[in-house]
């Protein structure tokens, strides 16, 4: 992981740590995050897989991470017009009704809590989720080996999901905090894999 | 009939509330386990207290499995169903809610269809609708 982000270099955690794609391939990933979407954003309006490289673009990221013996990091990339759509479909709004912000990081950081309780049923016992932020962020546009990514699209909307090894900060203690709000979300750096 | 919707997510809680409705139940929220334990007592001592309240797992504050074990040892809501609605999936996870109390565990995702059929194996639903909250 490059960027501004603290971890250290990916390669270095995969020799403490099994990487992602030893748990989870993509096929799985893919089950997960289709199941989620068609249960609580759109039941007959399928991701469609991208297997084109995906142009990097502003938009919204959740996050959260699984502690514990194989710590990672799971992240949702929509792009603002989408993340848009994406809570008025999961709040059922009648036409013409917006959603303000709040709204909107509520309903990614639901999608990717959901997503990542799935992964951590394939984890090892004593995998604990973190609460999800949110924040701004570009596409990723790459993937390094271990890591699992997929990105869809949805609509107009191009939605990518990524994981990848991290680091435990707290093994024993877990961190919780309260949910994602306009004035706690966390501010992400673009993400540079 | 009348739910207690217990999530940190308002998203969720949202979601949940739009399916007890069209089931006929009047909804109240809450967004953690220490504010739902106001809601039931305020609901109890107004003569009311729900017949269902559905509780996610991980949320501050207080998370749904202390608020599970609390009223489950609590006679004055020995009636209310508690149904966990989470993302925790493990097989030790749903041992552990249950042993605590909980009488349903359902996993998200799940659709509205399957949350509705868990309401109808319990008996529940399908009366008058209201909002209170």
């Amino acid at each position: 992981v490059t960027g501004q982000s603290s971890d250290p270099p990916v390669g270095l955690l995969a020799a403490v740590n099994p990487a992602p794609a030893a748990y989870i391939d993509a096929e799985t990933l893919d089950e997960f995050l289709s199941m989620t979407w068609a249960a609580f954003v759109d039941p007959t309006g399928y991701l469609t897989p991208l297997t084109v490289p995906v142009a990097p673009q502003p938009g919204l990221v959740a996050e959260l991470r699984i502690l514990g013996p194989s710590p990672m990091r799971i992240t949702l990339h929509v792009d603002h017009e989408g993340a848009r759509d994406v809570t008025s479909r999961m709040r059922e709004e009648a036409a013409g009704v917006d959603v303000d912000e709040a709204d909107i990081t509520d309903a990614l950081a639901e999608l990717v809590n959901i997503l990542g309780g799935n992964i951590k049923s394939l984890l090892p016992d004593g995998s604990v989720l973190t609460l999800p932020s949110v924040g701004t962020g570009v596409t990723p546009t790459s993937v390094a080996d271990g890591d699992v990514a997929a990105a869809y699209a949805w609509g107009t909307c191009v939605i990518t999901t990524h994981i990848e090894a991290c680091l435990d900060p707290h093994p024993a203690a877990p961190q919780r905090g309260p949910r994602p709000t306009e004035t706690n979300a966390t501010s992400m750096p673009p993400l540079s894999l | 009939m009348h739910a207690l919707v217990v999530d940190d997510s308002r998203t969720m809680r949202r979601i949940i509330s739009t399916v007890l409705l069209r089931a006929g139940f009047a909804v109240t929220e809450a967004g953690d386990g220490a504010e739902a334990l106001v809601r039931l007592e305020e609901l109890t001592v107004a003569g009311a207290p729900p017949d269902l309240a559905t509780i996610d797992w991980n949320m501050p504050v207080m998370d749904g499995l202390e608020f599970v074990r609390r009223v489950g040892t609590d006679p004055r809501w020995a009636d209310v169903t508690l149904m966990m609605i989470t993302t925790e999936s493990e097989q030790g996870q749903i041992v552990r809610a249950l042993a605590a109390g909980a009488h349903e565990y359902v996993i998200k995702p799940f659709t509205a269809d399957a949350l509705m059929s868990k309401l109808s194996l319990l008996g529940l639903g399908h009366v008058t609708a209201k909002v209170t909250a």
